[in-house]
Parts: structure tokens; C-alpha cells; sequence
């Protein structure tokens, strides 16, 4: 009953302010609507291929051709529908979140089981029970369904809604051990937004790891029909724009080399302005690479044990390091943290990233509207709110990061730390 | 961060000392910022003004107005003309502005728009404004300077502004056949006031009078006409759709220039003044750049008119160093209370919000309604010669622009004509008071249970046993603690202090903890639903007047009446149903944590207003701070089964906390304002005037959030209204103390 209610309250909180008189204000917000993902330039981009015209000619339209047919086929049909029909992908968005959560707290206790006999005495009572786990999922789905953060992204109708959607249906996927279907989805969100490419590592392992048996032939089967389906899907997108494969340099290419500075809460924006034209190429490849490519070997080799961990992590790190990130990126992940509730009582700057959450939050339109309709603050300022909003999520990371490592090493060796008789700290070197 | 990344943050020596001290501290901290804000009128504590722009190049043209002559014909033209037709009628004499404007080669437009009253009986008002174009010879109509004056028929009991009009048409006449103007000069003449400024420059921008809505972006694949699922049909009456329709309609404007880089208006009521006062103070607390208000004071020195900026006279200059600290900090406390109300004292005010830079030059006599000016009856009084002087400099000086202003300070506050505190003297003050807050609330988050950290009533006891338990850690072995395997280093600190937990003991609290957890982490939804509810209420009573005013007109009561006493049954209503809320969406009695961690919420949430608020109009900000910092910092989680002196106490903090609520805060500082204008009334006579100044207040911030999109009114009850229910609630609700379990 009370599930219900969550749901209808959210589905209701959503569809009313998409028909709010402030929705033109919503779905423009620089935070909310970025080049990849806002509703206008996907209504720009249907319109022209309306007309005849191959929208990835122009440059405002940087969906993928899939996308591009479905909302096409949506808007000459049933324009009546669109409302409803982002307030239904966003609810169910947050069940199969709901699902997936419950699966994850099933490989928790499993795999506390399975470390069970290394637990030390003294911290037996640390162990998880299952009404904690329980109350986890219960807390992803309340995140996900009244996070502002979520609540604004669907109610700006982004396609990041989509991209959410096909998100959670692949860790369902995953979590529930369906291969295709994991494999599938992220194939497809890759597609949308290419940055979820790097989930098929923690996929994998996780496939592996609920699929039992061999391990390698597991990775191998997953990374397979994910190429598989990612090439495919590349097909078809040419296929619908009559075999030409110039889309992707108006979708990959334009999420890879960041022509269009418009402002967002990321950190690409500023830097570019500010570079020498010819320094442009070397600022790009440093700065895809570290949302692309620097935190996957690391993390999956520490983290190869923890699978869910490593999703979190992943999809969090490159929500903050991506070139177009906007704020539904930043309530998906967020959903996802209450799985971690255990280690929430190991975390250290709770206060600190949950002041700079709220206060960034705030000042970040504030300064915006000093910077473009008063024109008495500048650029400097708003940067300044977004880079504090960056460093606050990177300290949630790196503290949920730390808290996990910390709680392993007090399940292993007992809460009481003593070196040598005299009391020790942990620290993060 | 090496503090905070602490581990056993519970027990570490900052938390132990903030505990201690968090109290002393926020108090100093809220004294100190009471005194930076008055050092800031001291001279060692702001600046000399200078200028940032170099293109204004004030002052360095030989000024050739000769147009003294023709000025005073048509200020006696004009008012003879009002006398003989207008003199009963509030119209402006359209076609008699007209005529002289054509007359004078300007590319003359009218320009007509209406205002449908949203409250009350829905009347409806129309007025005209006239404005002429001086196109600039030099270039084509890209930028284009305004100068404005108001209408004030003759009835009116303001001042009028014939002198003004007069010396603008002469500005017209003179500047017409001149060579060198590079941009266009608008002459513009309003009605009714800002009404006809706002309608004006609504036009000139072309903002629509109906907002896009969801279905309208749809663009040619919606078909209007279709039926759509609305929310609003189901609730006949309560629209939740908020029903913004712009009550004022612009209309159009039939000839444009280019875009308007400053403004400047007058109001004159006659040559014959003694001095200038220059107002600046806009829309939303909003400023004109500084470069804009130094090149008027400083062109009116240059041009013989004294000039004055509230208590900062161009005449007077003390020597003494504490009239001189005084004075400026009166100037600057004036601006500040004049910026709270986000109201423009000018034509100007309107100006600033699309980003135009914009000043009003008002004159003023010896006995001026607006206040007397020391030694202003000794001063000479100016001449149109004078007058016309001053404003050729500006308009040539502004002409010089090339580009928007944007060089010099827009976030300032005046100490005098030419001292200034710029945003990074000023906004410490704020900031102190927010710190005060966000000390508070760390102080209630590590007093929070949680793992590693422990309540103070278990420390007191831990500290007697210090002795044993060292001896106890000591004879403990520590090669099991070694693990090389994991990034995490044991390192090894002195334990120097009171901090050594053994396991034992830990082992009990843990426990005990994990049962807490358990029982705090259900109330997390509540506390979130709780939230939720109280910002929906505050956004109800956001939308509230034009209902209350609309129930009000059906027993035919005048609107500001009906919605004052609509808000205040609203908020009597709030005051006793709120404590109860939190009891209603819950089984469980809700517990002393949680409470915590709700005050915890609305302190940083309230910082955080404060500071955002602050950004904007500093004024604003910095009173919200000042009256709610005090409740914040006595506001604390009440425990059940007190002492007599605390329940007194308690009672005490309620009634500060109903002082506080925003309404009974405006009637209050309306009574008082009252009391300070008539000091000599009987009390209950005084008491009248301030509720009637009070529902006047409420109703001009209403009308101006309407209509200009003031945004004082939908802060305080949107925002602050929730802030201070919850606030009320945080008072009222009684918890079992956490030492009870």
C-alpha cells in the first residue's frame, strides 16, 4: 500500500510539473537540459527529419537515429501522450531500480556468507540482517521516486529519462543474471551516450559471478553479445539514416571532441573556452581518458570482488567526468547509493558533501541568474558553483570508497584498532 | 579534511572542543558580524570610488547646452497647458507631447497598454506612454540611450515632473542637430508611474504575455483543440497550475531602436532646486554599476549642481573622523533598509532587470517632504542652464560607451557620493552569520549517535576510568591489527588524549548502536514526507491571495483586507496544525534523533537561503539572517520531563519563535515604524496605523510580485514560511530524551 502511494505521489509530483506553467523554465535549465540530452533539440531534430531533412547535418541535434525514429513515430502519432508517457518511463525506471536493489542485498548476504568464518568476534553485530537490507530497497526507490535531482529531469523531459530507463534495465538484467537482456540495454545506452560503455565490466563480472561455472567463458560470452549488439545497433542506426554512417560524428564525435560549450554542471565547459585552439586535441584525449578509461582498471582490479560496488562507483565517476553531464545523471546514481547504507556509519564527510549538495545546489541557478539576466556576475562564478558540486560528489565517492575498505578491514579484525597496545588510526594513503 | 577523515571522529579532540564551545562561539560569531557590518561606514573599512571604464572619459567635452531659453517656454507652456485642460483629470496630455516632440524632428511613437487587476474585481486600467526617437546620424540604430520622466498629473500628490519633461524637450531640441551622437536617444514620457515603465520596456524587449507551455512546444505536430488530461479540471476552483497569466498586458511597439545601453530619468519639479538626489536602488535590491552612479556624482560636481546621496551630502564634509563614521554608516543603513523590500525608489529600478544600467536624478528644495537636508536653505539653487549642463555630460559621457557596462562594481553598498563597500567587504557579515548556523549545525550532527562516536554522558564516565582502560590497551596485543595487504596503513598516534575506547566496552555500544540505527533509520521517509509537506503548504500560501481576495470581493470587502486576514486565519491555522503533522504521516512517536537530524536540515537549509538570497540583494539577505539567526541558535530539540527553569525557557523560545513568523514580523516592524513616524499617537491609535501600513505593505508586495515579478513576497512565504514552520514545530514537538532508552 504505502509502495503504491510512493508511486502515485511521484508519478503525480512529475506529470504535474510538466504541465506547469514554469515547465518552458524547467526544460531549459542549463543544469537540467544539456546539448545531448534536452527536449528541444530533440523536437528540432524530429521536426527536420519530418521534413526530409537529415538532422545530423545541422548542429543541434545529437540523439542517437534510433531515438530519433522511435520519438518521431511518437510525435506524429500520439504527441498527447508524451506527459504521461516520461512520468511511466521514469516511474519504472525506479522499479526496476527496486528490483535490481533487492537482487543486490540477495549477493550481499550471500556473499557475507561466504566470508562468514574470516569475521572477527567482537564485530559480528556489524554483519547485515535482513531487515536492513530490506529497508535498502526500500530506500532506492524512495531516493529515485522524490530526489529533486530525478523529479527535475523527468519533469524537463530529457532523454536522459531513456538513458536512466536502459540503465536500470541492464543492472536488472544483470543483477537477475540475464545475459541478453543486460548485455542488450547497455549496448543501447552506449549507444545513446556512449559513457555507459565502461558498465560492461562490472556487468560481466557480475554475470559471472551469478551464472556460476566458468568464469572466463562467462566474460567472454557477455563482452561478445555485448560487441554484437553494439554493432548491431550501429547498423541499424545506419541503416535508418540510408546506410550513411555520418550520425556518429554527431553522436560520438560530438560526446568525444565537445564542440558545443555550452555551460553545464560538468567541468569540460570552462577548461575549452579558456584553451589555445591548438592545445585543444591533447585537453580533450587527457580529459576523456580520465572519464573513460583511467578509474576501470584500478577499481575493477581492487573491486573485482565487489561487483555492485564497482557499478556504483563506475556510473557515479564518469556522471562527474563526462563531457554533458546533467542532473538526472547525478539522481540515478544517487538512487543507487542507499544500497550502501551499512557504510554510511564509516563515512566521514557526510556533513561536509551533504552541506556542499545542498548549498551548490542552490547557488548554482543563483549565480546563474546574476551571470545571464542581471549580467552583474560572470562565467567565474557559476564555474565556481559547478567545479564545488564536482568536488562534493568526487568526496562521496572517494568516501563511500574508503568506508567500504574500512569496513572490511573491521569485520576482519575487530573494531577495536590497536597497534601495539596503543590506539591506531586508518588511514587513506 | 585530515581532521575530518578521521576515523573515530566521535572522540577526536575538535568535536570534544566544539561540543564545548559550539555556543560561545556562534554568538560571537553573530556579534562579530553585527560589528563588521558597522565597521563597513567607518573610512578605514571602504573605498574611495574611482572609475573602471575608460571609455566614459567623463567631463572632457566643452558642454554647449544652450537651451535654457527654451526649457522654461515649455515648462510654462506645459504647465499652462495642464492647467487649462487636464487640470481635473488624471490624463496625460498625449497630444500636446506629441506635437512638441514632432516639432522637434523626433521619430514620435504612442505606445498603449493595459492592466487587468489580479485580485479583487478583476478592473481593468489602461494607460499611454509617449516616447521619441533621436536616431544617431552617425550610425545605424544598434544602441541606443533613455531618457525618461514620468507623468504626475496635477492632482497627484506627489511631486510633479514638469521641470523634468521641460529640460528633457529642451535636451531634445538642443541635441537634435548635433553631429556626434553615436547612439540613438529615446525620450520617453510614462503614465501611471512604473506601470508604464514596466509596460513599456515589456514591449521594447518583446516579452509575450503568455508563457510557453508544454504542449505549445510542440510546435506543428500538436493540433490545438485536442482534449488534454488537466490536473486543474479535476479541482475546480483551486487551479493547480498556479494560473500565472501576466496581468499586464504591454501591447506593442510601433518603431524600436537598438539596445538600450543606460538610463537615466528625471524627476524635476521644478528649476528651481537646490540640490540632486541620485537614487539608484532597483527591482530585487538590484544596483546600477557603480561607473553609471560615479559619472552622475561626479558630472554634477563638475557641473555646479550639489548632489546628495541619502545622509551623504556633496556640501557637507566633516572633519571629525566619528560624524564621518557615523554618517556613513546611516547612508549605507538607509540603503539598506530602502533594498529589503526589493522595491525601486524610481523609474530607474525597472530598468535593471534586463540589464540596463539605470539612475534617477530627482530634485529636491530646501523644505523637501522627502526630508530636510542640513544647511540646504544656504545652498545656490540650480538653473535649467545648470541642469541641462549636467545632463549633456552625461548623455555625451555615455555616449562615449563601447560596449555594456560591465568594468566596475555591480554589487556595492554607499557610504557617502564617493566612498563605497564593494560585495567582498561586505558579504563576510552574511557569511559569518551562516557560519554561525552551519557551526550549530555540526555541533547537533556529532552529537547524533552514530558508529565510532560516542554521546557525552558515556565520555564523562569513560573519563574516570582513563586510567584503567590505559593500562588495559597497553597490555593488549597488537600483532594481529598488522595487515600489509590492504591500502589501509595503521598508523600510530600518541594517545595523548581521552580517547581510548576498549573493546569491551565498544562491543556493548555497538550494539547498542545498531539498534538505534535500526530505529532512526525508519523515521529518514517520515521526516522526508514531513519536508515535502510543509515547502507544498508554503507554496499554497504562495498562490493564496488571489483566492482569498476573490472570496473576499463575493462579500464585497476590499482585497487587501480580505487577504490580510485570510493570511492571518491561514497562519493561526498553520500554528496549531503544524505540530502535529510530523504525527500524522507516522505510527511511531517520532524520536530525538530524528528531530536532530531534521534541525540539522533546516539550519544548513536555512544558511543556505540566506546566502543565496544574499547573492542577490544583500539587504534582503542579510535582515533574513539577523532576525533567524537568534531562533536558530536557541532553537534546540526539547526533551520531555524538564526543570521549571527550562520550561520557562521554553516558553520564552516559543514566543520569540511567533515574533519571528514573517506576517507578525511586518506588522510588527509597521507598528514600530509607525510609532517612530508619530510618536505623539495614543497607542491604540498607533497600533491602527501600523496593522493598516502592514496590510498595505502585504498588498503592494503582492501586486509587485504580480506585476513586476518582485520576488519578496513569494520568498517569504514559499520559503521562509516553511523555514519558520518547521521551526515552530522543532519548539513545540516533545521527544523522550536519547539517555531514556
Amino acid at each position: 500500500m504505502g509502495v503504491v502511494i510512493k508511486y502515485l505521489v511521484a508519478g503525480l509530483v512529475r506529470y504535474w510539473l510538466i504541465h506547469l506553467d514554469y515547465w518552458q523554465t524547467i526544460a531549459n535549465r542549463v543544469e537540467i537540459a544539456t546539448p545531448l540530452n534536452s527536449w528541444k533539440r530533440l523536437m528540432e531534430g524530429v521536426y527536420l527529419y519530418d521534413h526530409n531533412i537529415n538532422p545530423y547535418e545541422g548542429d543541434s541535434f545529437h540523439e542517437s537515429p534510433i531515438m530519433l525514429i522511435f520519438f518521431h513515430f511518437l510525435l506524429t502519432k500520439a504527441p498527447i501522450i508524451l506527459p504521461i508517457l516520461f512520468t511511466i518511463l521514469d516511474l519504472l525506471t525506479a522499479h526496476l531500480l527496486y528490483k535490481t536493489s533487492k537482487a543486490f542485498t540477495r549477493i550481499f548476504k550471500e556473499s557475507q556468507e561466504a566470508v562468514l568464518p574470516e569475521v572477527a568476534e567482537e564485530s559480528k553485530t556489524m554483519l547485515l540482517s535482513d531487515t536492513q537490507l530490506k529497508e535498502a530497497s526500500e530506500y532506492v526507490l524512495s531516493v529515485y521516486l522524490f530526489n529533486p535531482y530525478s523529479v527535475l529531469n523527468c519533469a524537463g523531459m530529457t532523454t536522459t529519462v531513456i538513458q536512466n530507463l536502459l540503465l536500470a534495465t541492464a543492472l536488472w538484467g544483470a543483477s537477475s543474471g540475464k545475459r541478453i537482456i543486460a548485455c542488450v540495454f547497455i549496448a543501447l545506452a552506449t549507444h545513446q551516450a556512449l559513457y555507459p560503455l565502461l558498465l560492461i565490466v562490472p556487468i560481466a563480472i557480475l554475470l559471472a559471478d551469478i551464472n556460476k561455472g566458468c568464469n572466463k567463458c562467462s566474460y567472454i560470452r557477455t563482452l561478445l553479445v555485448f560487441v554484437l549488439s553494439w554493432g548491431f545497433l550501429i547498423y541499424l542506426s545506419a541503416y535508418i539514416m540510408d546506410g550513411s554512417y555520418n550520425y556518429v560524428y554527431n553522436t560520438y564525435g560530438f560526446i568525444l571532441t565537445v564542440p558545443d560549450l555550452k555551460p553545464n554542471i560538468g567541468l569540460f565547459w570552462y577548461f575549452f573556452t579558456e584553451m589555445f585552439e591548438h592545445f585543444r586535441l591533447l585537453f580533450v584525449c587527457a580529459f576523456q581518458i580520465n572519464a573513460l578509461a583511467l578509474y576501470i582498471v584500478p577499481l575493477t582490479l581492487r573491486f573485482r570482488k565487489e561487483p555492485v560496488l564497482l557499478a556504483t562507483v563506475l556510473i557515479a565517476l564518469s556522471t562527474i567526468f563526462r563531457s554533458y553531464p546533467c542532473i538526472g545523471d547525478v539522481g540515478f546514481y544517487l538512487a543507487l547509493l542507499p544500497l550502501w547504507k551499512h557504510l554510511f556509519t564509516f563515512m566521514q564527510q557526510k556533513f561536509i558533501v551533504g552541506c556542499a549538495f545542498i548549498i551548490t545546489s542552490v547557488l548554482g541557478p543563483t549565480v546563474w541568474h546574476l551571470w545571464i539576466y542581471s549580467g552583474s556576475a560572470n562565467a567565474n562564478f557559476f564555474f565556481g558553483v559547478t567545479l564545488s558540486f564536482a568536488t562534493a560528489q568526487i568526496f562521496l565517492i572517494t568516501d563511500l570508497l574508503f568506508a567500504y575498505i574500512k569496513r572490511e578491514f573491521t569485520l576482519k579484525h575487530g573494531s577495536s584498532r590497536q597497534v601495539d597496545g596503543k590506539p591506531a588510526k586508518l588511514v587513506l594513503r | 579534511m585530515g581532521l575530518l577523515s578521521d576515523p573515530e571522529y566521535g572522540s577526536v579532540k575538535w568535536v570534544i572542543v566544539l561540543k564545548k564551545v559550539h555556543k560561545p562561539l556562534s554568538l560571537l560569531l553573530y556579534i562579530g558580524a553585527l560589528v563588521w557590518f558597522i565597521m563597513l561606514g567607518n573610512k578605514e573599512f571602504n573605498n574611495e570610488t574611482y572609475f573602471s571604464e575608460n571609455a566614459l572619459l567623463p567631463g572632457l567635452v566643452t558642454n554647449d547646452f544652450n537651451g535654457e531659453h527654451s526649457a522654461k517656454q515649455f515648462f510654462n507652456e506645459f504647465l499652462q497647458e495642464l492647467e487649462d485642460k487636464y487640470e481635473f483629470s488624471d490624463a496625460m496630455p498625449v497630444p500636446w507631447l506629441v506635437a512638441k516632440m514632432s516639432q522637434l524632428h523626433l521619430e514620435v511613437y504612442t505606445h498603449n497598454f493595459t492592466l487587468n487587476y489580479p485580485l479583487g474585481n478583476e478592473q481593468v486600467y489602461t494607460g499611454t506612454n509617449v516616447y521619441g526617437i533621436l536616431r544617431a546620424p552617425r550610425t545605424s540604430s544598434l544602441e541606443a540611450l533613455v531618457v525618461t520622466a514620468p507623468y504626475r498629473s496635477l492632482s497627484s500628490h506627489q511631486k510633479g515632473t514638469a521641470a523634468g519633461i521641460a529640460l528633457m524637450l529642451a535636451f531634445a531640441k538642443f541635441a537634435r542637430p548635433q553631429k556626434y551622437w553615436a547612439k540613438d536617444i529615446i525620450f520617453l514620457i510614462t503614465e501611471h508611474e512604473q506601470l508604464g515603465m514596466q509596460a513599456w520596456l515589456e514591449a521594447y524587449h518583446g516579452l509575450h504575455s503568455d508563457a510557453e507551455t508544454f504542449h505549445t512546444s510542440l510546435g506543428t505536430f500538436w493540433t490545438p483543440g485536442t482534449p488534454v488530461f488537466d490536473l486543474g479540471k479535476l479541482m475546480p476552483g483551486f487551479s493547480l497550475n498556479g494560473d500565472h497569466k501576466k496581468c499586464l498586458n504591454p501591447g506593442k511597439l510601433k518603431g524600436r531602436s537598438g539596445s538600450i545601453q543606460a538610463a537615466i530619468n528625471l524627476e524635476f519639479h521644478t528649476p528651481k532646486i537646490k540640490y540632486i538626489e541620485v537614487k539608484i536602488e532597483g527591482l530585487n535590491g538590484q544596483l546600477p554599476n557603480l561607473d553609471l552612479v560615479n559619472l552622475v556624482h561626479k558630472l554634477c560636481v563638475k557641473s555646479g549642481v550639489h548632489h546628495s546621496f541619502r545622509n551623504s551630502y556633496s556640501w557637507i564634509r566633516s572633519r571629525n573622523k566619528m560624524d564621518d563614521w557615523m554618517n556613513g554608516f546611516w547612508t549605507m543603513f538607509d540603503m539598506v533598509i530602502a533594498q529589503i523590500d526589493g522595491v525601486p525608489d524610481g523609474n530607474h529600478g525597472l530598468f535593471h532587470r534586463f540589464g540596463i544600467e539605470a539612475v534617477t536624478l530627482e530634485g529636491r528644495e530646501a523644505t523637501d517632504p522627502a526630508g530636510k537636508a542640513p544647511r540646504a536653505q544656504a545652498l545656490s539653487t540650480a538653473t535649467f542652464y545648470r541642469l541641462g549642463i549636467a545632463l549633456e555630460s552625461i548623455l555625451r559621457s555615455l555616449n562615449n560607451l563601447l560596449e555594456r557596462f560591465h568594468q566596475s562594481y555591480f554589487f556595492y553598498l554607499l557610504a557617502a557620493t564617493n566612498r563605497f563597500i564593494s560585495i567582498g567587504q561586505y558579504m563576510p557579515s552574511l557569511c559569518l552569520l551562516c557560519v554561525a548556523m552551519l557551526v550549530k549545525a555540526l555541533s547537533l550532527w556529532v552529537s547524533i549517535p552514530q558508529e565510532g562516536d560516542d554521546d557525552s554522558d558515556k565520555k564523562t564516565k569513560e573519563k574516570t576510568k582513563k586510567l584503567a582502560k590505559e593500562k588495559h590497551s597497553d597490555s593488549e596485543s597488537a600483532g594481529e591489527e598488522k595487515s600489509e595487504d590492504t591500502p589501509l596503513r595503521l598508523r600510530k598516534i600518541k594517545n595523548n588524549s581521552d580517547d581510548v575506547v576498549p573493546g569491551e566496552k565498544e562491543k556493548t555500544e555497538l550494539k547498542r548502536k545498531v539498534k538505534l540505527t535500526d530505529e532512526s533509520s525508519m523515521s529518514v521517509v517520515n521526516i522526508g514526507a514531513n519536508y515535502l509537506l510543509v515547502h507544498l503548504i508554503g507554496y499554497a500560501v504562495m498562490n493564496s491571495p488571489v483566492i482569498l481576495s476573490h472570496i473576499g470581493a463575493k462579500y464585497n470587502l476590499p482585497s487587501e483586507v480580505s487577504v490580510f486576514y485570510g493570511l492571518i486565519a491561514i497562519s493561526v491555522f498553520l500554528i496549531f496544525i503544524t505540530p502535529v503533522v510530523p504525527r500524522l504521516v507516522r505510527t511511531a512517536r517520532i524520536t530525538h534523533e530524528e528531530l536532530s537530524l531534521v534541525n540539522i536540515l533546516l539550519l544548513i537549509e536555512l544558511s543556505t537561503v540566506c546566502l543565496a538570497v544574499g547573492m542577490q540583494n544583500f539587504p534582503l539577505g542579510f535582515v533574513i539572517a539577523m532576525l533567524y539567526t537568534p531562533l536558530a541558535l536557541i532553537t534546540s530539540v526539547v526533551v520531555k520531563g524538564q526543570s521549571r527553569l527550562s520550561s520557562v525557557l521554553l516558553v520564552l523560545k516559543r514566543v520569540i519563535c511567533l515574533l519571528v513568523h514573517p506576517l507578525v514580523a511586518v506588522t510588527l516592524s509597521m507598528i514600530v515604524f509607525s510609532n517612530i513616524l508619530f510618536p505623539e499617537e495614543p497607542f491604540f491609535d498607533m497600533m491602527a496605523r501600523g496593522r493598516d501600513a502592514a496590510m498595505q505593505a502585504i498588498m503592494f508586495s503582492i501586486v509587485d510580485s504580480m506585476i513586476y515579478g518582485n520576488w519578496l513576497f513569494n520568498l517569504a512565504t514559499a520559503v521562509l514560511l516553511p523555514i519558520w514552520i518547521i521551526f515552530w514545530q522543532i519548539s513545540c514537538i516533545k521527544v523522550d530524551s536519547p539517555a531514556l532508552k
